[in-house]
């Protein structure tokens, strides 16, 4: 758990640092531009969700509930992850507050759609069954 | 002559003894402190930035929110 909490924080910081480069290009396009994607990465992380795999994080990012996801997986939730990271930038740049508040926020409205029997970690709190 | 061999040979030992006291004593301290020291866990509660934005901050972060949200249906 503290190792998947570990590699978790890795990438996060990793997509932090991704996503600083371009923040200067994307404040000077839309507020909230839309970014590349692949909905394969998606369906991947919305099966796990539904086998209680993955789950939402009070950090606005995708976190592993328990076991060690596949490379797959992992890659997935990576790249979702790398994304959130950009969107967070732009709404922040847009709002005037840091990428972090703007993630919290996000994950506040993101916890209101989990559906039932998936996971959820609120800040500072353990995964929670909804 | 046996008698300085002798001599000779119980200041030796009593040497070895006394570096092996030091060699031995040293961890017990250590683990006498040890036991002694409190041990302080340090629980850093993560911070929630969100909470302490102004009302209208907030309020204007949460619309922004909801239209990348919208907008990025593959990452949400």
């Amino acid at each position: 758990m503290k190792r998947n909490f570990t590699a978790r924080l890795a990438a996060g910081l990793a997509a932090i640092s991704f996503a600083a480069a371009p923040i200067a290009a994307t404040a000077l396009l839309a507020a909230t531009p839309a970014y590349a994607q692949s909905s394969t990465a998606k369906a991947a992380v919305d099966a796990a969700k539904a086998q209680g795999i993955v789950g939402e994080q009070g950090d606005g990012y995708l976190g592993v509930v328990s076991g060690a996801p596949d490379a797959a997986l992992k890659a997935a939730i990576a790249e979702i992850n790398a994304g959130r990271a950009k969107v967070y930038q732009s709404t922040a740049a847009s709002t005037g507050v840091t990428s972090q508040a703007a993630g919290e926020a996000t994950a506040k409205q993101l916890f209101a759609k989990v559906p039932g029997g998936q996971y959820y970690k609120p800040l500072g709190g353990n995964w929670t069954r909804k | 002559m046996t008698a300085f061999l002798r001599t000779g040979l119980a200041a030796g030992l009593l040497g070895t003894n006394a570096a092996l006291l030091a060699v031995v004593a040293a961890p017990v301290a250590a683990v006498a402190l040890s036991g002694c020291t409190p041990t302080v866990k340090v629980e850093v509660a993560p911070i929630n930035i969100y909470a302490k934005l102004d009302a209208d901050v907030r309020i204007k972060l949460d619309k922004e929110v909801q239209q990348a949200i919208q907008q990025n249906p593959n990452l949400f």
